[in-house]
């Protein structure tokens, strides 16, 4: 057991549900397998077991967080805990007077994501209008005073946008902004010959983010986060594997992350069977990437493990078959061949227009 | 120091100015107070820190200045 590590944020994923589709959505694929739902009492305790872990921030996330009924209560809880709560929302269903009690239960900011800003490449997206009712929902959360994170999902079709984003945001007063490119995983690898955009798009993007980071710094904070494909080296993935998060999917699965649970030989236990004290330092699953013992040579001489742990785990199983391997992102991994095929792709299909695979299974 | 999805370990030190961040001291006021736990450090020394940790802070959105 290593008792140095320490989760500072717990993901709570209340369901799988959502009334959107989302091609790049980051739920697992076979979202049947998590149709069932752990019930208030066993988040109250999960939420309990995480502060006494050490957690001090909590995200409510989904699915759409907003369709369990049991949202002011947990947010009490959470709130009562003395966590920083955050609520990760399509806004969609929500009623002005539904975010005012879920402020006064204790709710310490919210997130509102976006589609696009043209409702047709929106609704191409999600598969259903959605766009005027985030608008409001996110002048509600100001109007109530509570802090608005707006976040945009970024990929070939909208990264165009992202100057007329950016003056949304600034209308809405937001407080801050983030700017996510798609990540391929999970339903967005699925869709990537869609979605993943040219490197001068996303090089025109950066610029025009990086602008209006500086112009608006101190009214407004602006996050671009590139698609890794377009990166030199991999991303933290969740500040290292079972370092700094704890995920527990609908289910009640415990896991390092939005994915893990999707590598096969994975040993996740659930919390109806174990507390969150015992998965977090004694399960394989969150030991099997923790430290240097499991990396390839070529991680293991790398002056970079210290700063991105070889990568993304979810990634490397995804793209090679093997999550014990170098994220096949960096330059340096013997499988980065992958992903230059990826980007060159991109050079002969833009342009035509693709077909999408929706997100479902459940929930609509 | 918690904020959206992130949160900064702050030291002692910079506790001690973000704690006083309240909405109606002003950075006179907040320099004055850490004066008196500080006693051993210049009054020129406290202000320059003072502000460039404000600085930092408001840069990121993470205090408003009040005028």
């Amino acid at each position: 057991m290593n008792k140095q590590y320490r989760p500072y944020t717990l993901i709570a994923e209340l369901t799988h549900r959502c009334p959107l589709h989302c091609a790049y959505c980051s739920n697992p694929i076979n979202l049947l397998k998590y149709r069932d739902e752990i019930d208030t009492n066993t988040w109250l305790r999960v939420f309990r077991e995480a502060e006494a872990l050490g957690v001090v921030q909590v995200n409510l996330t989904g699915g759409e967080p907003l369709l369990r009924n049991d949202l002011e209560r947990l947010i009490e809880e959470a709130h009562k805990l003395g966590f920083y709560t955050n609520l990760i929302t399509s806004g969609i269903p929500l009623t002005k007077q539904r975010l005012i009690h879920l402020r006064d239960a204790g709710l310490s900011s919210v997130q509102v994501s976006f589609q696009s800003l043209n409702d047709a490449v929106a609704q191409r997206i999600c598969k259903r209008p959605a766009l005027h009712q985030k608008l409001i929902v996110a002048e509600w959360v100001k109007a109530v005073d509570l802090p608005l994170t707006v976040n945009i999902v970024l990929h070939r079709e909208n990264l165009h946008e992202i100057a007329e984003i950016i003056t949304m945001a600034e209308r809405l007063k937001a407080d801050r902004l983030e700017l996510a490119n798609v990540q391929y995983l999970g339903w967005a690898l699925r869709n990537r010959n869609a979605l993943l955009p040219t490197k001068e798009q996303v090089d025109e993007a950066r610029l025009v983010a990086r602008e209006a980071k500086k112009r608006l710094a101190g009214t407004m904070e602006v996050l671009f986060v590139i698609p890794d494909y377009y990166a030199e080296f991999p991303k933290t993935c969740m500040g290292g594997w079972g370092q700094k998060f704890i995920l527990v999917a609908p289910n009640g699965l415990v896991s390092p992350c939005h994915l893990a649970h999707t590598i096969s030989g994975m040993h996740l236990p659930s919390v109806q069977n174990y507390s969150l004290e015992e998965i977090w330092f004694e399960s394989s699953g969150f030991n099997q990437f923790r430290g240097e013992a499991w990396m390839p040579e070529e991680c293991r001489t790398c002056e970079r493990r210290h700063v991105d742990f070889g990568g993304c785990r979810c990634q490397a199983f995804h793209l090679t078959g093997d999550a014990g391997k170098t994220d096949p992102v960096c330059s340096l991994s013997p499988d980065h061949h992958l992903i230059e095929l990826a980007r060159n792709q991109t050079k002969n299909t833009t342009g035509i227009p693709n077909n999408f695979e929706y997100r479902s299974g459940h929930g609509s | 120091m918690l904020f959206p999805e992130r949160g900064i370990l702050l030291n002692a030190v910079a506790g001690e100015i973000i704690k006083r961040c309240d909405g109606r001291s002003t950075v006179t006021t907040i320099v004055d107070q850490l004066m008196q736990t500080y006693d051993d450090q210049s009054r020129q020394i406290i202000e320059t820190e003072t502000l460039n940790l404000l600085q930092v802070f408001y840069a990121r959105g993470l205090i408003r200045i009040e005028s």
